[in-house]
């Protein structure tokens, strides 16, 4: 039996796929463990940018927001002075 | 507390802060240039910034104390910061 036939709502992320068929379901418990697994499920890759220097804040500023690198600091973006768009 | 010199303090602060967080960013990108240009910058920038204030308010660090008398505890103790 391929992996599919098993859970083929587990293949189209459907919620309920990865919800027990119980008729009590503790949500509290669910949020720590799920019983049934994901069938089927397809790796993936996470994807996080390279970090290039561009712009600083200046030493008084950067000591202020906890980062000297505009783009890291949050709301990521928020400053149109240093985003590359802006 | 004096006013003076607490700006120059957190001006070694700020630049002490810099050359860390320059420190870390190199560490992931040893090849670029430029980072390490803004770091030697930042260090040199910061070794001065911690030389004024020593002469003029004395030693950051018990290491950094070279008189007599001691002069260590001449400095401001955490409760006498305001």
């Amino acid at each position: 039996m391929k992996p599919n036939e098993i859970m083929p709502a587990a293949i189209e992320n459907k919620p309920e796929a990865n919800i027990a068929p119980s008729k009590t379901i503790d949500m509290c418990k669910m949020q720590f463990y799920n019983p049934m697994p994901i069938v089927g499920a397809k790796l993936t890759f996470a994807y996080v940018p390279f970090q290039c220097l561009c712009c600083l804040y200046s030493p008084e500023v950067g000591l202020g927001q906890g980062t000297i690198f505009p783009e890291l600091d949050r709301p990521y973006g928020a400053d149109p002075v240093y985003t590359v768009d802006g | 507390m004096n006013e003076a010199r607490d700006s120059m303090l957190k001006e070694v602060m700020a630049l002490d802060f810099m050359c860390i967080e320059l420190n870390l960013y190199l560490d992931t990108h040893p090849y670029d240039q430029r980072a390490v240009m803004v770091f030697v910058d930042a260090a040199r920038r910061a070794k001065m910034a911690r030389e004024n204030f020593e002469r003029m308010y004395g030693p950051l660090t018990a290491s950094a104390s070279n008189s007599f008398p001691w002069p260590w505890i001449e400095n401001p103790w955490p409760w006498d910061v305001q």
